[in-house]
């Protein structure tokens, strides 16, 4: 299969600054004044990972928190850049990246506006959010209210047309955290629904989650790390036992 | 063949810069003197000019600009060490008593030639650079399909290519703010006429009747240069929250992030414009100022302007990132710059021996330039023209070469 994501030997190391703030102050004076000495700790969040990705693969990363799969993730998406090692990725594929629903909202705007605001903020031309426009108002189900402020809507509401901005974008590989853990039972199997017309498509889901449903719905693929590492890397079934193992017993992973 | 990748770092750097360094000071004084005086004042200065060569070099290996893994900011380090040797050996050259032929005219376009210079060949390596490292992904795979995430990230074309992808994003954020600032307002759009009106009224008779200073016409010249400080204080000071005051964005969504701070500079830009437009026409017929040809100089210094304030805002947006109290520096220092700059007082009412230092205040240049063109009706000088394209240029590649370097990493510091 041909390869759309290859990460290479990729570790992150976050610097945590016990000192309450990091300013300029602070650091004109560290030279001279102990008390102003940054007291940093590493943290290395990811260890040597490596991970292939093939088109049309959709992918689970599972682990406790702290686990470093998000930060996988957003390492590449291109939001962190990993402190050594590399990210291959497919010239020309568009990549979708949902790590929290309806950033960019603004509450004294309209549906309407936000719309266009938030898929602006995805990359989409204005001509390109017109096109999708009458689907996300029919998906997210909120009729009339859309020429409303979202300050009026609920945050149910509000949800619903985030990720119903999020449902029409179209990428050809979509990194997903976990953004559909809001909602209630309806609006979650929906969003599940769209997630799984997504791999059936043929695109490629990169997807970290927590939830071992979602994952055994979606994903034909686990990886699970833990403290940093990649330690499986195969079939769902056998993943999430090995998941299931190191979340209940910590001491076996 | 030489490899590129050395070729931007350790001795062959510090060489192709000397060369470039002593180039730009040859065509400098060709451009500042007749071509025979050129040559006398090359030979009569040659001492201090070795000097100064010397030092820019001494200031490159102290920036670090020939250092290995010195490249992320490396046009950052060049400027300082084009401007910084310059002075640095030319006020020894005087102190020397070897300043005879130093031209200091001459010194202020070199560093401008022997910046550019270096620049060029640097980015001219960099290509090269980048261009091995595809021939590298392409033998392993046998194919060019797969490329480096990032790899591009602190070129400073491809930056400017990803965020003309997302000028709808741009469009949008603009158009949102304008709105958002207007709304629910009774005088909505006036309030933008009337503050800068109520400043002009304040400045005006605390001139005229109590400090008693007699400018004519003074409602039209307070009115030029206030503007253009508007502008430049209100798109520098919203600079500094561009980055941080959009955490949740940068921690979770991938898009270029010279969006943010070019939008803030935009949406100052837009207000600055709109009220000129309202103003200006009517400063002019009320105070029959005849059109004129050289009026058409303004959108060349304004667009100078932008330049300079996108180059800062980049400068600053990345520096309130990293340290908080950035930004308390920026409005004591906005504070501090609307009084050295000409801006209710005439430019002749300095000190005649500070009036070329008066010039390097932050948007001195730029507002005199407006003065001249609408005031009193003249060409701005050459000094006028040197400050603001330097200005314009260093700030806008200094501030896109930081920006870009830590572009990747903001996300870290929120």
């Amino acid at each position: 299969m041909e390869p759309v994501i290859i990460a290479e030997q990729i570790s992150k190391r976050f610097e945590i600054h016990h000192n309450r703030t990091y300013s300029l102050k602070a650091r004109l004076l560290s030279s001279v004044v102990p008390r102003f000495r940054p007291r940093v700790e590493d943290f290395w969040a990811l260890r040597d990972v490596d991970l292939r990705i093939d088109r049309g693969e959709s992918v689970g990363l599972v682990g406790r928190n702290g686990s470093g799969k998000s930060t996988l993730l957003k390492v590449i998406a291109g939001i962190h850049r990993p402190t050594s090692g590399r990210v291959l990725i497919k010239r020309d594929v568009t990549i979708g990246t949902m790590i929290e629903l309806g950033v960019g909202f603004h509450p004294e705007l309209s549906g309407r506006e936000n719309v266009f605001l938030n898929a602006s903020i995805y990359g989409l031309t204005r001509a390109e959010v017109e096109r999708i426009y009458d689907a996300v108002v029919d998906y997210s189900e909120i009729g009339h209210f859309i020429d409303e402020p979202i300050k009026n809507y609920s945050s149910g509401m509000m949800m619903r047309l985030a990720f119903a901005v999020a449902a029409h974008l179209d990428p050809q590989v979509l990194l997903l955290d976990e953004i559909f853990a809001v909602g209630d039972e309806a609006f979650q199997e929906k969003s599940r629904n769209t997630m799984r017309r997504f791999v059936d498509e043929g695109r490629t889901v990169v997807f970290v989650s927590h939830s071992a449903k979602s994952v055994a719905e979606i994903c034909s693929r686990v990886c699970v790390l833990s403290e940093g590492r990649k330690v499986f890397d195969g079939g769902v079934a056998e993943g999430l036992d090995l998941y299931h193992e190191i979340a209940f017993h910590p001491a076996a992973g | 063949m030489i490899d590129p990748a050395r070729l931007r770092v350790g001795l062959p750097a510090v060489l192709l810069d000397g060369v470039t360094a002593v180039s730009a000071l040859f065509v400098a004084y060709r451009l500042r003197f007749e071509p025979g005086d050129a040559a006398h004042f090359v030979t009569a200065g040659a001492a201090g000019l070795i000097l100064i060569t010397l030092a820019q070099l001494a200031a490159g290996v102290v920036t670090g600009l020939y250092r290995r893994g010195g490249q992320p900011m490396w046009p950052v380090r060049l400027a300082a060490a084009a401007v910084g040797g310059m002075l640095i050996g030319g006020l020894s050259a005087f102190a020397l008593n070897l300043g005879e032929g130093l031209s200091r005219q001459a010194l202020a376009i070199q560093v401008a030639l022997f910046g550019l210079g270096a620049a060029l060949w640097r980015s001219a390596v960099g290509l090269e650079v980048r261009k091995k490292q595809r021939e590298a992904l392409k033998s392993r795979f046998g194919h060019d399909d797969m490329v480096e995430l990032g790899a591009d990230l602190a070129s400073m074309a491809g930056g400017v290519a990803r965020t003309w992808n997302y000028r709808h994003l741009i469009f949008n954020v603009v158009t949102k703010d304008l709105k958002l600032k207007y709304q629910r307002s009774v005088l909505g759009f006036a309030w933008s006429m009337l503050n800068p009106l109520i400043m002009i009224g304040v400045y005006a008779v605390a001139f005229r009747y109590v400090l008693r200073i007699q400018t004519p016409r003074m409602v039209l010249f307070i009115l030029i240069g206030l503007l253009a400080w508007n502008f430049f204080a209100g798109a520098v000071g919203s600079a500094t929250d561009a980055i941080s005051g959009n955490a949740s964005l940068l921690k979770s969504v991938v898009f270029p992030r010279l969006t943010l701070p070019f939008t803030t500079v935009l949406f100052n830009l837009v207000q600055y414009l709109l009220t000129l437009l309202v103003f200006l026409p009517v400063m002019l017929i009320v105070y029959g100022v005849e059109p004129h040809p050289r009026m058409l100089l303004f959108p060349v210094f304004l667009f100078l302007q932008v330049v300079f304030v996108t180059g800062l805002s980049l400068l600053l947006a990345t520096a309130a990132t990293m340290y908080r109290d950035v930004k308390h520096l920026i409005e004591v220092g906005i504070g501090i710059f609307f009084w050295a700059t000409p801006i209710i007082y005439e430019p002749t009412m300095i000190p005649e021996s500070f009036q070329q230092l008066a010039l390097l205040s932050p948007t001195a240049s730029y507002i005199r330039a407006y003065q001249d063109i609408f005031y009193y009706n003249v060409v701005p000088d050459f000094s006028i023209w040197l400050v603001a394209v330097v200005y314009a240029a260093g700030t806008f590649v200094c501030g896109l070469s930081v920006f870009l370097a830590y572009e990747d990493s903001f996300s870290e510091y929120l």
